[in-house]
């Protein structure tokens, strides 16, 4: 499979860049072939809802998500978002990608889809938001979800590190 | 749910604000996202929310569009607010230098931001000395717009002393299906449970791809009583 993976992270070697790391060596021993995109590392800005693309064309916008990653997204068989838990959503840096899916999102529909997601806190209702927001993107795209990943109480590299998260990651990432 | 039923159950909220008098929300599900005190509700109860007061309210809108679907809810909630005599500050996040939070937590979540951008310049000691926050957003795949969550992702910096603040929700979608602000609604009130702000109301514009869609709803007007009675 192709496999596109987006992460929301502004930090290289944190939580959830280490469940995408996981999840890639995972995917990747089985032969599958991976294009990640690191959204803090990359010139994005968000959708403009100018309605130039129709749902159907180019952006105006000429950023990395139209020149490097839109249509690594639309030949992709499998989406897999990766994000820390910010104020209980997907970071910004995430939802500007998602929100830019708009210039050609009934290409992006039908994928196969996952979600990998850290969390310095660890109540019930920690990851309600993201989950909720999740399951209607994949209701919405028509994604068939193969798996999310809930990593509470990862703070910080060397909490993750001592959970399963991590091995949960690789695990999804060979089954996929 | 339909509209019918979701005025019912927003109409049932009131109630139980009144009831309750007080207008901090527990966390809902779906189901019970009418729970949520309504347009309606603050105008059982004018001035119920103020006592009085002059609120210094912050109006953040998340939209690029500057006389869209969700600019327009804004207008009119600040038209509402300014006529009970309340002093509002809007930030229009679509039209501002703004960037995402880095993580660096050079802040420790309470001091300066290293990001020296219109929300550490303009924004965030206006929240901090606000009484309440209104948060306006069109629907973008489901949840708040790009643009307003970098501003929330911000918060950051100075989250304790944005809390406790009284809160609304203003939101514009296309699609006019029960579930369309499911997911938003769970999210704002988990920021509500976080943040520990009291709820005073929301608007959510469903079946509101454009302008005229908009201004032939009951959504403005709903969005000018909450302002006005607050």
């Amino acid at each position: 499979m192709k496999i596109v993976v987006v992460t929301g992270s502004p930090h290289k070697a944190g939580t959830s860049a280490l469940l995408a790391d996981k999840f890639i060596e995972g995917s990747e021993s089985k032969g599958h072939e991976v294009f990640r995109f690191n959204a803090a590392f990359e010139d994005i800005h968000p959708c403009r809802g100018c309605d130039a693309c129709g749902m159907n064309g180019p952006c105006v916008q000429k950023d990395a998500i139209e020149e490097k990653l839109i249509q690594k997204l639309v030949d992709s068989d499998m989406i897999v978002l990766v994000t820390p838990l910010y104020y209980f959503g997907f970071s910004a840096q995430l939802k500007t990608v998602i929100d830019r899916f708009y210039s050609r999102t009934g290409s992006i529909h039908k994928k196969k889809s996952a979600l990998l997601a850290t969390a310095w806190n660890n109540d019930s209702w920690t990851m309600t938001a993201l989950k909720a927001h999740y399951t209607r993107l994949c209701q919405y795209m028509e994604w068939q979800d193969q798996g999310q990943i809930y990593a509470t109480g990862c703070g910080y590299r060397s909490a993750i590190e001592g959970t399963e998260y991590p091995v949960q990651a690789l695990e999804l990432g060979k089954k996929v | 749910m339909d509209r019918r039923e979701f005025l019912k159950v927003t109409g049932a909220g009131a109630l139980t604000l009144f009831l309750s008098g007080c207008g901090i929300n527990a966390v809902s599900g779906d189901k019970k996202a009418g729970a949520a005190p309504s347009a309606s509700g603050a105008e059982a109860k004018p001035g119920g929310v103020s006592n009085g007061k002059k609120l210094k309210i912050v109006v953040l809108c998340g939209s690029p569009h500057k006389a869209g679907t969700s600019a327009l809810l804004a207008d009119k909630f600040i038209e509402g607010a300014q006529a009970a005599g309340h002093e509002v500050f809007r930030f229009n996040a679509a039209f501002e230098d703004i960037n995402p939070c880095r993580g660096c937590d050079a802040c420790g979540m309470n001091g300066p931001c290293v990001i020296q951008d219109a929300i550490s310049a303009k924004l965030i000691q206006k929240l901090v000395d606000c009484d309440m926050v209104a948060l306006v957003t069109p629907l973008y795949y489901y949840g708040f717009s790009a643009q307003i969550k970098t501003v929330i992702d911000r918060f950051y910096s100075r989250t304790s002393a944005i809390h406790r603040k009284k809160s609304m929700l203003m939101a514009t979608a296309w699609n006019s299906s029960d579930i369309t602000f499911n997911a938003l609604q769970e999210h704002y009130n988990t920021l509500v449970r976080y943040m520990e702000w009291q709820d005073v109301g929301r608007v959510l514009g469903y079946g509101c791809g454009s302008r005229s869609a908009i201004e032939g709803s009951e959504f403005p007007e709903q969005a000018f009583r909450i302002g006005k009675s607050l």
